[in-house]
């Protein structure tokens, strides 16, 4: 499962990458590898079984617990 | 969107708004995406992995935001089309199954469930229609956006309306304890041994649909991350930020119990904070700093 992940995420880069290189769109380089390393580790997290906490989790949280705005 | 938080709260509050409303774009991608996975793998292929379903769904999405807006709006007025044509047909055949006393007594439930109904409607469905904020500058220029905006949005309350009228006359109380109760209405029709089956179309019309409007989302989302990080181009960020939505959607809710309670008790006041108390607050600010600004110029002349 972990080889098809990193597999699957080369693939994404391979495709992507090369493009920004060659048309030297650093900026746009930088802010897809942020978005590119916080996928692969969700990614490989999740390969791992490792539960992650889910932000709608949080966000209900909020609203049921803190503001009680929930109808139920 | 993005430039009129910056011009209407300054920079700093300005970019924390953006960065508020990409995360609700961004949160439509997944929670739709999870949707329509759950409906895959609970209805039609119960043997096939979720994340099999929700890859592929995301990487149709993706492939389609690459392309551009242009060819990713083009073939909405065909699913226009396709949604009249499919809904007038099966009214039609249904109409032997319907029983109008299935409306009576009205009214006879408390009135928070009335606001719940219509507050959930309001603000998932149709107040959604702000990621076409994302969108709008896109339109050709000199043309109005006010009537298309208009019809859309009444079409769409017409369909909504037309699609739940149906389903309580046929389905009547028992409506109340299904999950799809189109799904299970259109079952019912059965013309000559010969049409039947007709639910397939909806299930190929519920994930075109379903297809296009997280397309959109995940348009909204790379166009306003692209914004935010004063991007030349947001097509670069289409696949990677769909390949994050397909995690969040993999951890979003624990099981469908969760989703169905978060859809029915929560998802309305969580909308509602993107949808109608930041655009509100933006608002105010802008008249008070636009009276300010003419009161400043009246003052200094």
């Amino acid at each position: 499962m972990i080889f098809l992940t990193l597999v699957a995420f080369l693939m994404i880069a391979f495709a992507d990458v090369p493009e920004l290189i060659g048309k030297k769109q650093w900026r746009e380089l930088s802010v897809y590898s942020l978005f590119f390393l916080a996928a692969l580790t969700m990614g490989i997290l999740l390969s791992f079984g490792v539960e992650i906490p889910s932000p709608i989790a949080g966000a209900q949280y909020i609203i049921k617990e803190i503001l009680h705005l929930n109808y139920q | 969107m993005i430039e009129i938080n910056d011009l209407a709260l300054g920079k700093v509050v300005g970019k924390l708004f953006s960065v508020l409303y990409l995360w609700f774009f961004f949160s439509l991608v997944f929670l739709n995406t999870i949707t329509i996975g759950s409906f895959v793998v609970g209805y039609i292929m119960p043997e096939t992995p979720l994340m099999a379903v929700i890859i592929l769904f995301i990487l149709t999405c993706a492939y389609s935001v690459r392309k551009g807006v242009e060819s990713m709006t083009r073939y909405s007025a065909l699913f226009v089309i396709m949604v009249l044509l499919f809904i007038a047909a099966n009214v039609s055949m249904l109409i032997k199954e319907m029983d109008f006393s299935s409306f009576f007594p009205i009214f006879s439930f408390p009135v928070t469930n009335y606001i719940q109904a219509s507050h959930t409607m309001a603000a998932v469905p149709f107040c959604d229609v702000i990621v076409f904020m994302m969108i709008f500058p896109h339109v050709e220029k000199g043309r109005s956006l006010r009537k298309p905006v208009f019809l859309g949005l009444t079409f769409g309350a017409i369909t909504l309306l037309v699609t739940i009228v149906r389903d309580t006359a046929v389905l009547g109380v028992l409506g109340a304890y299904l999950t799809l109760p189109t799904l299970e209405v259109l079952r019912l029709i059965n013309i000559g041994n010969t049409l039947t089956k007709v639910e397939v179309f909806f299930i190929i019309l519920l994930i075109i649909l379903q297809f296009f409007k997280t397309s959109v989302a995940l348009f909204a989302t790379v166009k306003s991350a692209s914004q935010i990080f004063g991007l030349c181009s947001y097509k670069a960020l289409a696949v990677v930020m769909g390949a994050l939505a397909a995690g969040f959607a993999a951890m979003a809710f624990p099981s469908s119990a969760e989703m169905a309670y978060w859809g029915r008790n929560i998802a309305a006041h969580y909308s509602t904070f993107f949808e109608a108390v930041l655009p509100v607050i933006t608002l105010t600010v802008a008249l008070i700093r636009k009276s300010y600004k003419g009161q400043k110029e009246v003052g200094a002349s």
